[in-house]
C-alpha cells in the first residue's frame, strides 16, 4: 500500500462520520438524476411493450390517455362506458376480433377485470400456473402479484370493495371465489384479479340473485350480510334484466387481422359511432411519455443545478478541511515528506469519496432498475 | 559530522522586518550533545532547520555527513531528513488520525526509501516498550497526556535509527516534572544509539548536561 493511500484511508477511517456525510450528500445528489433517469426509461419500456402489443383500443369519446391507461395498465380513471355490443360490431365484417373490457371495480384495491377470458388470454398470453381459469358465475383468477399480495390462492374467496358505504339501496359487495392464480407475465395482468363478464356486471348490480324462502328470523340477519356469494346451489337464480347488449364496457381491445381492416374500422368508429373513439395506443402513449419528458428536461436542470451547489459545498468542506490541517501537512513537510505524497494524499481522500459516492448511486441505480417494474406497478 | 561555513540565510517578508542568520563556522562531532540557546526570534529554529536541509542558505555551505546539502535538489534533501535525521517539535505535531505505533512508523511511509519491516515494527515495539507505551501501542494519540505524545514524538523520530536528532524546545509545552523526563529519556535514547544530538532550549537549568552551548542572538551565532 502507498504512503499517500494509507494516510489517505486511515484518516477516513477516523474521521469516518464525516465521511459518511460526504459519501451520502455525493451520493443522493448523483443518485437522484439517476433514479429519474432509470425509472423514467422503466416506465417508458414497459408502458411501450404493453402499447406496442395492443392495436386497438375502442371506448366512450373522452380523454384518451384516461381511456388507453384503464384499457391497457388498469389505472382508475374517469372513463365512460359503451354498449356491449361494440365488441360485436368490431367483429361485424369478420375484420377483427373484439375483445370487451369492463374495468371499474376493485377487490381489496385490486383492479377486477372483466373481460372474455379465453379471448383476453390467448391475446395476452395469460396461463394458469394453479387451478383453473373461472367456469362459473362469481369464480375468479388472480394476477400472480395480486395473489402473493393478497395471500389467496384457489379455494379462498375475495370480497369486491364496497362503492357506496352510506347508500342503503347499494349493490352488495360480491365474494368471488378464486379458482385459479396466473403465471407471472411482469406486466399490469400481474396485479388483477380477472373475472368474466357477467361476474363484472353482477358486481355492478346490472344482475342479482333471489334467496330461498327464509325463515323471518333469518331474514334480518342475510339482509345483514356484508356480501353476496354465488354458490352452486343459488347460481341459477342469478339473472340480468334488459338487453344484454346495452350492459357497459369500459373499453373494447380491437385486433384488426390486417392494417387495411385497422383503416376502415378506425374510420368507422372515429366517424361513423357517435360517442365512440378508436385509438392507436402506441401513438397516444408516445404523446403521453413526451410530456413526461418534457418534465424530465425540467428536473434534469434541476439536477443540474444541484449538482453544481453540491460540488461548491463539497469543495468548500475540502477548502476547510484543508485548512484545519495545514500542521498535519507541515508536520510531513519537516519530517520529510514531499509534497507530491501530500498532495497525492488529499487526492486520494477526495477520488475515494466521490469514487465511493459514484460507486453506492450506480449500485443503487442498478437496484432501482430491477425494483422498478415491480415499484412502478405498470 | 555538521560544519556550517560562511553561512547566510535571509528571510526578505519577515513579519518583522528583514532577518538575516549568520553563522560563520560552527562544527559539531558525531554523537556530541549540543544545545542552542538564545532569545525568541533569534534564529534558532531557522539554524536547525539549516542542518535539516529544510530550508537553504543564500550563502555558505551546510554539510551534515559528508554531504553538502544546499547543493542537493529538495528530493534528496528529504530523503536524506528522512533516512538519517530525527525530529521533534516543539508542539509536538502528531496525526491524530493514527495509532502510538503508526505514529511512530510514520516515516516508513512517506518515501525515502526506508522499508517496513518486521524489524522495523519490532524497533516501534521495543522504542514504546523503552518510553513505557508499550501498552499504548493501539490508543489513539488524543486519548494520552501531553507528557506520552511527546514521547511518542521522540520514539518516531529514533524509529529510523538517524544519525542526528534535531529538537526544537521538546519540553516547552510540558510540564517540570515531565520536561525533566522527556529530557532524560532523549539523552538516554541518544547515548544508546550514539546519535548526534542538537536541542534548542530556553532552558539554563539543563545546558550543564550538553557537551556544548551554542548561543543565537540577534541573527549572530557565538
Amino acid at each position: 500500500m502507498s504512503g499517500a493511500f494509507y494516510l489517505a484511508t486511515r484518516y477516513m477511517r477516523r474521521h469516518r462520520g464525516k465521511t459518511a456525510v460526504m459519501v451520502a450528500a455525493v451520493t443522493l445528489t448523483l443518485l437522484l438524476p439517476l433514479a429519474v433517469t432509470v425509472l423514467v426509461r422503466a416506465y417508458d419500456r414497459q408502458l411501450g411493450e404493453r402499447a406496442a402489443a395492443t392495436p386497438m383500443v375502442v371506448g366512450a369519446a373522452g380523454n384518451r390517455y384516461d381511456l388507453v391507461l384503464q384499457a391497457l395498465y388498469f389505472r382508475a380513471g374517469r372513463v365512460g362506458t359503451v354498449p356491449a355490443s361494440l365488441a360485436d360490431d368490431a367483429e361485424r365484417d369478420g375484420m377483427a376480433v373484439g375483445i370487451p373490457l369492463h374495468v371499474r371495480y376493485t377487490a381489496q384495491d385490486a383492479p377486477v377485470v372483466g373481460t372474455d377470458l379465453a379471448e383476453y388470454a390467448a391475446f395476452r398470453g395469460l396461463t394458469v400456473a394453479e387451478g383453473d381459469w373461472p367456469r362459473m358465475l362469481g369464480q375468479a383468477v388472480l394476477g400472480h402479484d395480486a395473489a402473493e399480495r393478497l395471500g389467496l390462492g384457489p379455494g379462498d374467496t375475495l370480497t369486491t370493495d364496497q362503492q357506496n358505504l352510506y347508500n342503503l339501496a347499494r349493490n352488495m359487495p360480491l365474494r368471488l371465489r378464486v379458482v385459479g392464480v396466473l403465471a407471472p407475465t411482469h406486466s399490469p395482468d400481474d396485479r388483477a384479479v380477472f373475472v368474466s363478464l357477467r361476474t363484472c356486471w353482477l358486481i355492478g348490480g346490472h344482475g342479482h340473485g333471489h334467496a330461498p324462502e327464509i325463515h323471518d328470523d333469518e331474514a334480518l340477519h342475510r339482509a345483514a350480510r356484508l356480501a353476496v356469494e354465488v354458490t352452486e346451489d343459488n347460481v341459477d337464480s342469478f339473472h340480468f334484466h334488459g338487453d344484454m347488449d346495452a350492459l357497459p364496457l369500459s373499453a373494447v381491445i380491437v385486433l384488426p387481422d390486417s392494417d387495411k381492416s385497422r383503416t376502415i374500422l378506425t374510420a368507422r368508429f372515429n366517424q361513423a359511432t357517435p360517442g365512440v373513439q378508436a385509438l392507436d395506443p402506441p401513438t397516444v402513449m408516445d404523446e403521453l411519455m413526451g410530456l413526461v419528458f418534457r418534465v424530465k428536461r425540467f428536473f434534469d436542470a434541476n439536477f443540474a443545478l444541484v449538482l453544481l451547489a453540491t460540488g461548491l459545498l463539497l469543495g468548500l468542506v475540502v477548502t476547510l478541511s484543508l485548512k484545519l490541517r495545514t500542521a498535519e501537512r507541515r508536520t510531513l513537510h519537516l519530517l520529510g515528506c514531499g509534497r507530491w505524497l501530500i498532495v497525492q494524499t488529499q487526492a486520494i481522500e477526495l477520488g475515494l469519496v466521490l469514487g465511493l459516492s459514484a460507486a453506492l448511486a450506480c449500485g443503487l441505480a442498478g437496484a432501482l432498475t430491477l425494483l422498478a417494474p415491480r415499484w412502478l406497478g405498470v | 559530522m555538521i560544519e556550517l561555513t560562511d553561512v547566510r540565510f535571509r528571510y526578505d517578508a519577515s513579519a518583522s522586518g528583514a532577518f538575516e542568520l549568520r553563522v560563520d563556522r560552527l562544527a559539531l562531532g558525531a554523537g556530541s550533545r549540543t544545545a542552542v540557546v538564545g532569545p525568541s526570534g533569534s534564529g534558532k529554529t531557522t539554524l536547525l532547520h539549516l542542518i535539516a536541509g529544510i530550508l537553504t542558505p543564500v550563502q555558505g555551505r551546510v554539510v551534515v555527513n559528508q554531504e553538502e546539502l544546499g547543493g542537493l535538489p529538495d528530493a534528496q534533501r528529504r530523503r536524506a531528513r528522512l533516512r538519517s535525521m530525527g525530529m521533534v517539535f516543539q508542539d509536538i505535531q502528531l496525526l491524530d488520525y493514527l495509532s502510538v505505533r503508526d505514529n511512530i512508523l510514520l516515516p516508513y511511509r512517506l518515501g525515502g526509501g526506508l522499508v517496513l519491516d518486521r524489524e522495523a515494527k519490532d524497533r516501534a515495539e521495543s522504542l514504546a516498550n523503552r518510553v513505557g507505551l508499550g501498552d499504548k501501542l493501539g490508543r489513539a494519540i488524543d486519548k494520552l497526556s501531553q507528557g506520552e505524545r511527546q514521547r511518542v514524538a521522540i520514539c518516531r523520530a529514533l524509529i529510523a535509527r538517524p544519525e542526528l536528532l534535531l529538537a526544537d524546545e521538546p519540553t516547552s509545552a510540558l510540564d517540570a516534572d515531565t520536561a525533566r523526563a522527556t529530557l532524560n529519556l532523549v539523552f538516554e535514547l541518544a547515548e544508546e544509539t550514539g546519535t548526534t544530538l542538537v536541542v534548542l532550549t530556553h532552558d539554563p537549568s539543563v545546558l550543564e548536561r550538553f557537551d556544548r552551548v551554542v548561543h543565537v542572538d540577534g541573527g549572530g551565532v557565538s
